[in-house]
């Protein structure tokens, strides 16, 4: 492998995921188209199989008389018939084992035409086998009886009517479970059931089945023209052989008839010769009755007699044995009496003893207790004495105590006084001290203010020298340098007179107040006076502190004698509250003591009044004691007396009753007798009524012997002349022939085919262009990866064909991978999956054939390979063919843009922030964008088609059946019907239908211009227009419609459409027998099931006839029950009911959910693809993006939401646009189904858009829950790799 | 207490058989208000660190303490919340989403986290107040580094951390952004640590560790750090 390819493979190992999506859509898209085209053919391919392998007809002749042997003979002698066999067909109810019948189709086996396909078991041999349907739940060994609640017609047309069940099979009269409507049972056909020809009673066939030569298969497209083209030449051999059937059953009715009218004769000879031998018989027996009936009237009269005696004598025993029953009942009551005095008697003497007993017995408890109270007394006057000395006593003590207290008192009261005595004396001398010592303060203070008045006259004197003009004069100068020497000077007396006198002088002149001399003076005598002073003051400071001594010392002399007065007055205090104590506890022994008498006081005069009473009590006791005893005695006499006078009365009833019993004895034997005599009467009589009711019964019988052979002779009769009118009115019968078109089953088959094909043409458009989309982004998503490779690859001299061969081979490698596997799949998956559902309808193969569509499966990989080599092209062209030095350069990352919404501010504004940046993201790659909107709308729209079809198909009955056709059955009549017919008719079903509208109805075929179709004509009498609302109700959308008038026509919208006619246009209608009728078109109104004009009778030239009925049915009424009454009617040639009709349909359309499913199935597979797959690159591409994010600190949820709300929107918006494809689609889709005589119109119901919607929101929501795994798994450090 | 204490971290990654060990053991501190500067040559383990440390991986062994909190403890959501609160994160490649506007940019931080400071306003700090309806693509490499610094400082967050943040820069661009880096820190007190290899960048730290081998070699405090546009290199 060159190194170049080995990348390409690389590549795909590397990126499975991507890979896959693009096989994967390309296996979806090629599968499910081929698949699907396929699957119609197969199933085509399937049923022609079956058909041909069980011979299946294409024509049948049905005569209104049958056919025979010779027809078939006829018919198969014929050049262009191949083969003809006869059939013999009829339905009947059947019964199963269970309560209920059913009705069963009964065919007989045929054995060239029409083979029953064996599924089970094996072909009927015996007349009494049957081959069963295999749709019904019958298996072989089951038993099928005919049932007799059949008509006896039924019945006459079966040999054998019980059938036992040898095989199960399919028939290919029964391609889908359809069985059809009978007129017998609930109007439905349960099943088909083959049976031996040999078990019908019956000469001739039903029908005879044709296959003609050389035909194409049954589902080929010539088959219908082939078959059209043979059609009226064997209508015309089916017209002979009418003819020839009606002119031997007229040969064999006459002959039948004459061989009836002799056996008739004969019959009515041999009653009358009977009759008469039968009347003798009966009157003997008569006579013998009567004579034994008087022997028994004798017998009864002597039993009455010997009654009558028997009943005196009954009487009188019974009077005696109540006389005997008296005199028992009064002995029992004596004895009874007797019985109750012993027992008194016995009761009063208990009584006393114990009177007697208790009287003892209280006496001594009484003395006892009065000795014990008397003890107690003495006890208690003993304390009391004990108390008295012990009181006085204490009393005494305290007296003393008193004495000593009082003595105490009065000692305390003489040393207070003695002390307050000294106190007044210290107090006077405190007195004195206080005055002298504010004295000598006084002389103190004096004495400092002298002192302090020398220092003055010193300091001024000192002063006064200290002149400098002083010192500095000659006078002093020479002596003294300073003041203070002078002064010293001065004060001592050294200074001399002169110097004295200069000073003087100088102080005179300096106007001193005193001179030198002067001041030196005062200031010797201060000194001296103060020196006196002193010495004084001295004196008296001594005085004063010796006096001080003596007050301190008297003080504490005081202070002592205090103390011991307080301690002295707290003893007794104390002594006193000791006195108080004892004077209470005294006066409480008082207390006492005085309450100590009073109580025994008391107590003695108790003592003495319960002495007193008690003697009184044993008294009395003793008298009551003694009267009870002589009672007693007295009773006990009477009793004895009493019980003589009962034994003497016993004895006198018992010698009755011995008499009594004597006399029932001789009564007894009397009733036996008579009862022997009775017994022999009621024997006698028993044997005369049994012998009567025989006579009678004879009697009876023989008169309905008689009657019964009367009747049998007159239905006889009647036959004969019913024979007679049925050969007379016997007309040629009317012939039919009918092709494969009538067989429901194969007339279905087709229809379900082309509803598969419809489909196949929506699918592959959608797949094709995602797929192409799908391949778009993931290659340019890779040569955007591989940016830098290619440019290494360029550099490196490669060509750019090569280069991009690595894309080419990787989008062509899924495609020749996922469009081969997906065809061979598709061919083969899809038709198994459709078959399942068609299987539930159509039994008669388990497998389809598996068919393989060369063609159209070259053209779909041709077709899938070119266009994906194309877009993969497309997107690597433009990087390949730029120059290698670009290309190997990182493109630089798309830039960011403002995008067209973020004009609008109205709504950009009111965007969260997230959502503007989802907003931006979205439009940022639009070719993603553009392709997820189509995936998601194709899914929506896929769905919706699917859901479409099941609503516009489903409903089409409802919506015709409820808003259209009003009526609940159509009857069509034999012959035309009279005024007396339509009153039978509604007389005879009045309680199961409520109204009828009685109608001509034909088929013609409607011309407009070059334009033909064969259609329905209907036509109403002009008087019943008015009740056609009822049963018809004529709208064009909204609009109501009115009915027709004369000369005009109302067409159903389909039919216009085909005859391009519309309201006011002309149209021929051209008749069965040729006329032809010009009309207008009065109104085109809203139909979906059948092609119908309607008209006025009087539109029609001539009176047309009433053979058509539109009926309603009555309130409550049973929808098979009034089915089958319609039936029922010999006039009836066939008749429908709407509800059948709709169950029908209904039933058919079952399978369409399978349709549905599988568009819901593709679907999903495409959302999902389409989803996972853009996700997948738009997180591979926004890698760092995210882990940014994530660094940023958003929560796993968050940052997933940043990306999926991309998802979530285009969700929303491709299932916004997936709504108006899927109405388109599905309008095309219908309008592709064809179906014989249906209209389908496109309908899409409001369940239908939500569900589409919410399961595409759903498939998104699915792979975002994939994908939020996938991005918890981006690591936030990515963020910091380099960029790539 | 420091602001960040690394006490004995040991990260191990193992792939398979392989184990590498990117941690051994390294502890060091960062006060509160410092620029750090981590040097050291590819496949130190600066970027191991820096991702545990800001919340992004969980470590092997040992124990981290920011702030007094032991962020080593931390449930996977809880780092989360560490993340969106505490801090700010700048890239070398600076990872602004191309699809938003500088402001937007910004906002997109700020709004998740409990209390940011004003988008616009930050915005104008960086002095990209001119810009903010600029995207990415419209911006220079050095305006989009601001930007990314501008998102980074909006949350308000505890700590800065910067991986190469001038890797991606010309000299005197680069120059700029560590100079808004140094300014935002000196005026702010943000705690800043600066991973780089360029060792002439540790003059501006305040403290610059040295890894080696999975180990902080050296820890050393530069009392007087040189202003950034000092620095030449």
């Amino acid at each position: 492998m060159k190194a170049l390819s080995k990348n390409t493979y690389r590549e795909i190992l590397r990126s499975p995921g991507r890979f896959l999506a693009i096989l994967a859509i390309i296996v979806l898209g090629s599968g499910f188209f081929v698949g699907l085209r396929v699957s119609q053919k197969a199933m085509k391919a399937t049923a022609n199989d079956y058909l041909d392998k069980t011979a299946f007809y294409d024509f049948s002749v049905v005569t209104t008389l049958g056919l025979t042997d010779e027809d078939v003979a006829a018919l198969a002698a014929d050049p262009q018939i191949l083969d003809a066999e006869g059939s013999f067909e009829t339905d009947a109810l059947v019964n199963l084992g269970g309560s209920t019948d059913q009705v069963f189709a009964f065919h007989s086996l045929p054995e060239r035409v029409n083979l029953p396909d064996l599924v089970a078991g094996r072909l009927p041999e015996a007349p009494d086998e049957c081959l069963a349907d295999s749709w019904t739940n019958l298996s072989v060994g089951d038993r099928v009886t005919v049932s007799g609640e059949n008509e006896e017609d039924t019945l006459s047309l079966f040999a054998v009517r019980e059938f036992t069940v040898v095989g199960v099979a399919t028939s290919p009269l029964y391609l889908n479970f359809e069985r059809g409507s009978t007129s017998l049972g609930a109007g439905t056909v349960a099943g088909f059931c083959y049976v031996p020809l040999g078990a019908f009673d019956a000469d001739y066939f039903t029908t005879v089945y044709l296959r003609v030569p050389d035909m194409p298969a049954a589902y080929d497209d010539d088959y219908e023209s082939r078959a059209e083209a043979l059609e009226d030449r064997f209508t015309d051999l089916a017209n002979e052989r009418a003819q020839a059937r009606y002119d031997r059953l007229v040969a064999e009715a006459e002959k039948e008839l004459s061989d009836g009218e002799r056996e008739y004769d004969d019959a009515y000879n041999e009653y009358i010769t009977q009759r008469r031998e039968a009347e003798k018989e009966l009157s003997d027996a008569k006579a013998e009755l009567d004579d034994a009936k008087a022997e028994l009237t004798d017998a009864a009269q002597k039993i009455a007699d010997g009654q009558a005696e028997y009943a005196d004598g009954q009487r009188e025993l019974a009077d005696n044995e109540r006389k005997l029953a008296d005199a028992k009942a009064e002995l029992d009551d004596a004895k009874r009496e007797l019985d109750d005095a012993a027992r008194e008697i016995a009761d009063g003497r208990k009584a006393y003893d114990e009177g007697l007993a208790a009287f003892e017995r209280e006496r001594a408890d009484a003395e006892q207790e009065l000795s014990d109270a008397e003890a107690e007394l003495d006890d208690a006057l003993q304390e009391l004495t004990d108390g008295e000395a012990a009181y006085e006593e204490n009393r005494k003590l305290y007296e003393d105590g008193e004495a000593q207290y009082a003595e105490g008192l009065s000692e305390l009261e003489a040393s207070r006084k003695t002390l307050e005595d000294g106190e007044a004396q210290y107090q006077a001398g405190l007195n004195t001290y206080n005055a002298y010592a504010a004295a000598l303060s006084k002389n103190e203070a004096d004495y400092q203010a002298g002192l302090q008045k020398l220092e003055d006259g010193k300091a001024q004197l000192k002063a006064g020298l200290s002149n400098p003009m002083l010192l500095s004069s000659p006078a002093i100068s020479g002596s003294y340098s300073t003041a203070d020497e002078l002064y010293d000077a001065l004060m001592a007396g050294t200074v001399d007179q002169a110097t004295l006198d200069f000073l003087d002088t100088l102080a005179t002149m300096m106007s001193s107040e005193l001179t030198v001399t002067e001041a030196v003076a005062a200031i010797r005598d201060g000194e001296a006076t103060l020196a006196a002073a002193k010495s004084q003051l001295d004196s008296a400071r001594a005085q004063l502190s010796a006096s001080w001594g003596t007050l301190a010392a008297s003080r504490r002399e005081l202070d002592a004698g205090w103390r011991e007065l307080s301690e002295g007055e707290a003893v007794l205090t104390e002594s006193r509250a000791e006195l108080d104590e004892a004077k209470e506890q005294l006066d409480e022994g008082r207390a006492e003591l005085d309450e100590g008498w009073a109580d025994y006081r008391e107590g003695l005069a108790a003592y003495e009044s319960a002495r007193a009473e008690f003697d009184e009590a044993v008294r009395t006791s003793q008298a009551e004691l003694d009267d009870a005893l002589i009672k007693l005695q007295d009773a006990e006499a009477q009793y004895a007396d009493g019980k003589a006078a009962y034994e003497d009365g016993l004895r006198a009833y018992e010698d009755g009753l011995r008499e009594l019993q004597d006399g029932k004895a001789a009564l007894e034997d009397a009733a036996r007798e008579l009862a022997d005599a009775q017994q022999q009467y009621d024997d006698g009589l028993r044997a005369y009524e049994d012998g009567l009711r025989e006579y009678e019964d004879a009697r009876a019988e023989a008169d309905r012997e008689f009657a019964d052979a009367e009747a049998e002779l007159a239905d006889a009769q009647a036959e004969l002349d019913d024979a007679r009118a049925a050969i007379d009115e016997l007309e040629v019968p009317d012939a039919y022939l009918m092709s494969r078109r009538t067989n429901l089953g194969c007339v279905c088959f087709e229809n379900d085919t082309s509803i598969v094909r419809s489909i196949s043409s929506v699918f592959p458009v959608f797949f094709f262009l995602v797929a192409a989309l799908i391949c778009v982004t993931t290659v340019s998503r890779m040569v955007e990866e591989q940016r830098s490779q290619l440019g290494v690859l360029m550099a490196l001299g490669y060509s750019r064909m090569k280069v991009m061969g690595k894309f080419l081979i990787y989008a062509g490698s899924a495609t020749v991978i996922g469009c081969v596997s997906g065809i061979l799949l598709g061919s083969w998956l899809i038709p198994l999956v459709v078959w399942q559902a068609y299987h539930i309808m159509y039994v008669f193969s388990d497998s389809i054939r598996f068919t393989f569509d060369l063609p159209l499966s070259a053209v779909t990989f041709a077709l899938y390979l070119a266009a994906m080599m194309a877009v993969t092209w497309l997107s690597c062209r433009k990087e390949v063919g730029d120059v290698p030095a670009n290309v190997i350069r990182p493109k630089p990352p798309k830039a960011g843009k403002r995008v067209l919404l973020e004009r609008v501010p109205l709504i950009w504004n009111r965007l969260s922030f997230l959502w503007k940046v989802t907003v931006r993201n979205i439009f940022r790659y639009k070719l993603r964008v553009a392709m997820m909107i189509l995936g998601v709308a194709g899914c929506t729209a896929l769905m919706l088609t699917g859901m479409g079809i099941n609503d516009s198909v489903k409903n089409v009955v409802d919506y015709q059946f409820t808003e259209i056709s009003l009526y609940d059955y159509t009857v069509t009549f034999a012959d035309p019907l009279t005024d007396a017919d339509r009153e039978a008719f509604m007389a005879d079903t009045a309680g199961l239908l409520r109204d009828a509208l009685f109608l001509h109805e034909t088929t013609v075929t409607a011309v407009a211009g070059r334009e033909e179709k064969e259609v329905q004509l209907s036509a109403v009498d002009a008087s019943e227009a008015e009740n056609v609302p009822a049963f018809m109700d004529f709208h064009d959308g909204s609009k109501a419609l009115p009915f027709p008038q004369q000369g005009e026509a109302l067409l159903n919208s389909a039919l216009a459409e085909t005859l391009d006619v519309k309201a006011g246009d002309s149209l021929v209608l051209r008749l069965e027998d040729g006329p032809e009728v010009p009309v207008t078109v009065s109104g085109v109104f809203d139909n979906y099931i059948y092609n119908t004009v309607y008209i006025r009778s009087d539109t029609l030239p001539g009176a047309p006839d009433l053979n058509y009925a539109l009926a309603l049915k009555a309130e409550g009424a049973d929808t098979g029950e009034a089915l089958a009454a319609i039936l029922g009617r010999d006039n009836v040639l066939a008749a429908s009911s709407s509800q059948e009709m709709r169950d029908r349909i209904g039933n058919m359309m079952e399978s369409l959910i399978y349709i549905v499913l599988l568009t819901v199935i593709c679907a999903a597979a495409l959302a999902f693809v389409v989803i996972y797959n853009l996700t997948n690159i738009n997180i591979q591409e926004r890698l760092r993006e995210i882990a940014t994010v994530k660094v940023l600190g958003f929560y796993d949820f968050e940052s997933a939401l940043y990306v999926l709300r991309e998802n979530l929107l285009l969700t929303l918006l491709g299932a916004a646009a997936g709504i108006p494809l899927g109405l388109a689609l599905n309008a095309f889709v219908v309008g592709q189904i064809e179906l014989d005589m249906i209209h389908f119109i496109p309908r899409v119901a409001l369940g239908s858009y939500l569900a589409s919607v919410a399961l595409t929101i759903l498939f998104s929501l699915l792979v975002d829950l994939f994908m939020l795994r996938r991005l918890s798994s981006i690591d936030p450090a990515a963020a910091l790799k380099a960029a790539e | 207490m420091a602001f960040i204490e690394f006490h004995d971290v040991k990260k191990v990654y193992r792939s398979g058989e392989v184990r590498v060990e990117a941690l051994r053991g390294m502890s060091f501190e960062v006060e509160r208000g410092e620029i750090c500067v981590i040097v050291g040559p590819s496949g130190a383990g600066k970027t191991t660190l820096l991702n545990i440390l800001g919340g992004m991986d969980s470590l092997t062994e040992g124990r981290i303490v920011l702030d007094g909190e032991d962020i080593s403890a931390y449930s996977p959501k809880k780092l989360i919340g560490y993340r969106r609160r505490d801090v700010g994160f700048v890239f070398q490649f600076y990872n602004l989403i191309e699809n938003l506007t500088a402001l937007e940019n910004v906002e997109l931080a700020s709004q998740i986290c409990p209390a940011p400071l004003d988008a616009a306003e930050t915005l104008r700090a960086v002095g990209l107040g001119e810009r903010l309806g600029n995207f990415p693509s419209q911006l220079s490499g050095g305006e989009q580094q601001r930007v990314a610094i501008a998102r980074a400082l909006a949350k308000n967050p505890k700590l800065l951390l910067c991986d190469e943040p001038t890797g991606a820069l010309d000299y005197n661009t680069g120059k700029q952004i560590l100079q808004l880096l140094e300014d935002t820190s000196r005026k702010s007190g943000m705690t800043v640590l600066i991973i780089t290899h360029n060792s002439a960048l540790t003059a501006m730290a305040d403290r610059v560790i040295t890894v080696r081998s999975g180990q902080a070699r050296d820890m050393r405090l530069n009392p007087h750090p040189t202003p950034i546009s000092q620095i030449e290199w």
